[in-house]
């Protein structure tokens, strides 16, 4: 018997008469919201990546010797702002929303969406306001990456809309959403999924734009300062 | 299989899809979605496979097949590395055995997002149309070869300069776009669906194989992606990021002042986390199935996770070392050299692991295990001639020679393949409920290990005597020695011999499919919970009312006392056989 007074790796057990009895230990309780956290956490890992392959890039290409760089459309200023608006106006949201006060928050989440779409119109206006200047696409490599750069963070920008338009869809119907696919899955464990309420989404929301926020003013430094 | 499997279709009947579209083609289960990549991926392997015999008849016998010419040899070599290394490999180690297993490994009904997981699949078989659909257009696909360095590869005069450069560009994109949804879902799912009592340190290492390399997919396609949209827009938009100036012929390009070298270090910090990104899954298969058929524990649980995390943090900071010939700073050859050689540690560590897991094991040969232990032979090999090409001295002259070839082909083109068939063999019961043929399996296995040597091994003779690769031909290298013809005509020969032997693997799948041996619910008597499904293939949310319970490792094999040689993971009671009536068990006193 005194071979098992030492369970196997990995198992805490206890020894009863002849029999090894293990018990369960360990383990997780499936929690959507930390599911959520944990997935946007890990978009926006890969999304520095991307963005810091885009500034290294950018110091490399700036140190060779045919680098000039491009003047910066003066609107670009304007869509900063936008963005921070967009971005101030979710955090803001978050008050309302765990008050349970749903006029102020739909107000605040088209408040917005609206500001994030006009900066997406202002980039394109950016971008003619480029043009107009004598700066195409292959003008110099300065305003080759200020091209690429709005680019890749214009649609990482656009794709936050899709989020918030969920979000809406979930306040209008005062609904929430259903596992997807409709499966047993959660539910069977343990009987309690817990209510995943408006308010993490929209803070995984805020998160996202505060991230795209940052990023945005990261590579506006850096076109304005070299 | 009536009554359980009638139990938990009641239990699942108000979720389960009912119709054909949704059940099998647009599925969220994670078991459709692991076949479906799985199956994708083999077919496009086999186009990779048919483009590797038409090179190697060329080598072998030139002008034997008059079609093969240098412009479609070029082609031919840029399609085999990327649909081998990124299309077959990456998609069948992650998206296949990742999907199938994860959640049946862990004891989940399915994955954390199925719907994203479903958008990966249909976002990489895209992937994979939009890579085919190089060879449907005007110019054909790109000839750039895989690592797609420019200037050459968007130049005029590289086969396939114009739409087939950017068709594969945008495969490249779209691929890492399918990645990066899988890998959130991987790791996700790894870290929140376990069930209760399965704690990360009780899990299967083809789990932590997938999940680490998931981590590091996830961290290293974005630079890919960055370089591939970089060099998009100097390919359409004219931009000059990585085209410096260049005089074609006389004419001298818009370009001016980029750099080339950007592109390259952009390429290769993707490129080498990705031959990473490949082994991992595969050491993890490799692990559990070793442990299963050599009913022993593996040896040094930990030290395999430990040394798995390292070489997924090491592989950061080593890309460089593809670029010894590209010139750089010697200071910086030297930083990069160390890291290059430190991956050997945790390397050599996993080695001796498997070796001490063998050794004193009641080894049971079947196919799956030959397979196994194939795959240590030739990551042994492999890895050690890496060794070699790290140092920086060493590596200039052997470079562009035939003794690369040989080291990265065996190190990650056949030691992942190897590990791929083992799992197949190994999980095919799972997966139809019926058994591989052994025999048919065993003549695959040897054809294709011995083969594979055959194929390789000369490669590392050729590149000491400086044999360049990547030529189409070699009748006007002088310094080819008299005998390069005769060895070049034997490794075509075993690579056709190879070749062979697939499609007696493809017969066999098929056969088994539809007449093999009906499987038992557990065949290979193993710990993990995959094989204690309450259906022998698990249906849709496999675990029927109620998730499996974890107790203990999934090494428990050939526990001393213990009345069977494997304990489950999920068996709380372990029934012993009595001191005195049960014969005292080998190495029980140690």
């Amino acid at each position: 018997m005194t071979r098992f007074s030492q369970p196997s790796r990995g198992s805490r057990g206890a020894v009863a008469e002849g029999r090894l009895v293990v018990l369960p230990g360990g383990g997780h309780r499936d929690d959507p919201v930390a599911r959520s956290q944990i997935a946007v956490g890990l978009l926006l890992a890969a999304m520095t990546m991307v963005f810091a392959a885009l500034v290294s890039a950018y110091l490399v290409r700036m140190d060779l010797s045919d680098w000039r760089a491009a003047p910066l459309p003066p609107v670009l200023w304007v869509n900063t702002a936008l963005l921070v608006a967009a971005s101030a106006a979710l955090e803001a949201a978050l008050r309302p929303a765990r008050a349970g006060d749903t006029r102020r928050l739909s107000t605040l989440l088209w408040v917005a969406g609206l500001a994030t779409a006009a900066f997406i119109v202002g980039q394109l206006a950016a971008w003619f306001q480029m043009r107009a200047m004598g700066y195409g696409v292959a003008a110099t490599p300065g305003a080759s990456f200020f091209y690429l750069l709005t680019l890749v963070h214009g649609v990482h920008v656009l794709g936050g809309l899709v989020p918030w338009v969920r979000l809406l869809a979930r306040l209008r119907s005062g609904r929430e959403p259903e596992e997807p696919g409709g499966r047993a899955r959660a539910r069977d464990r343990d009987g309690d999924d817990g209510p995943a309420g408006v308010v993490p989404a929209l803070r995984l929301c805020a998160v996202y734009w505060h991230f795209l926020l940052g990023v945005w003013i990261v590579l506006y430094l850096l076109m304005l300062l070299t | 299989m009536a009554t359980p499997a009638a139990a938990a279709h009641a239990a699942h009947e108000h979720h389960e899809p009912q119709s054909f579209w949704r059940k099998y083609v647009f599925s969220l289960d994670h078991k459709v979605i692991g076949i479906q990549y799985t199956v994708t991926a083999l077919a496009v392997g086999a186009i990779g496979l048919v483009l590797s015999w038409l090179m190697r008849l060329q080598l072998g016998f030139p002008g034997a097949v008059g079609a093969v010419n240098p412009t479609n040899y070029y082609q031919f070599m840029t399609y085999h590395g990327l649909i081998m290394v990124v299309y077959l490999q990456t998609a069948i180690l992650l998206g296949g055995f990742g999907n199938y297993l994860i959640p049946l490994m862990i004891g989940a009904r399915d994955m954390a997002y199925p719907t994203l997981n479903m958008l990966s699949y249909w976002t990489y078989l895209l992937s994979v149309i939009l890579l085919l659909a190089g060879y449907f257009v005007p110019g054909g696909p790109s000839g750039g070869s895989w690592v797609l360095y420019p200037p050459q590869s968007i130049t005029a005069g590289t086969p396939g300069s114009g739409l087939g450069i950017t068709l594969l560009l945008a495969s490249i994109a779209v691929f890492v776009v399918s990645a990066t949804m899988g890998g959130l879902n991987y790791i996700t799912t790894v870290l929140q669906m376990r069930t209760r009592g399965m704690t990360l340190m009780r899990m299967p290492l083809t789990v932590w194989g997938v999940f680490i390399s998931a981590v590091v997919a996830l961290l290293s396609f974005p630079p890919l992606f960055v370089a591939g949209v970089m060099l998009l827009f100097d390919h359409l938009l004219g931009t000059s990021f990585f085209i410096p100036t260049v005089n074609v012929l006389g004419t001298v390009l818009p370009h001016e002042g980029g750099s080339p070298l950007l592109f390259q270090h952009l390429f290769w910090f993707f490129g080498h986390p990705e031959v990473y990104v490949v082994i991992l899954p595969a050491m993890g298969i490799i692990s559990d199935v070793m442990a299963t058929h050599a009913r022993k524990p593996i040896f040094g649980y930990k030290a395999m996770i430990v040394s798995m995390a390292a070489i997924g943090v090491i592989s950061f900071i080593v890309w460089a070392h593809h670029m010894f010939a590209s010139g750089m700073n010697p200071f910086f050859g030297y930083i990069f050299a160390a890291t290059t050689l430190v991956v050997a540690i945790p390397s050599a560590m996993k080695t001796y692991n498997w070796l001490l897991t063998l050794w004193k094991g009641s080894i049971r040969f079947t196919t799956p295990m030959l397979f196994t232990i194939g795959f240590v032979s030739t990551f042994v090999i492999g890895g050690l001639t890496g060794l070699f090409l790290g140092n920086v001295a060493v590596d200039l002259p052997l470079h562009d020679t035939y003794f690369v070839v040989g080291h990265f082909h065996l190190v990650m083109g056949v030691s992942a393949i190897l590990a791929m068939f083992a799992g197949i063999y190994h999980w095919f019961p799972k997966v139809t409920g019926r058994m591989m043929n052994e025999t048919l399996g065993k003549i695959h296995f040897f054809v294709t290990f011995l083969g594979a040597y055959l194929v390789f091994f000369p490669m590392f003779l050729m590149g000491f005597q400086g044999i360049p690769r990547r030529y189409f031909s070699f009748d006007l290298v002088a310094f080819a020695p008299s005998g390069l013809d005769a060895v070049n005509a034997m490794v075509t020969v075993a690579a056709l011999a190879v070749g062979a032997a697939q499609l007696v693997f493809v017969a066999n799948i098929v056969w088994s499919a539809v007449r093999g041996r009906e499987a038992d619910a557990n065949p290979w008597q193993a710990n993990t919970l995959e094989w204690q499904t309450p259906q022998i293939r698990p249906g849709h949310g496999n675990w029927g009312p109620k998730l499996p319970e974890v107790y203990r490792w999934p090494y428990d094999y050939s526990v001393p006392g213990a009345a069977r040689d494997f304990i489950p993971q999920n068996e709380p009671e372990v029934a012993v056989v009595s001191p005195a009536a049960g014969p005292e068990p080998e190495g029980a006193g140690r």
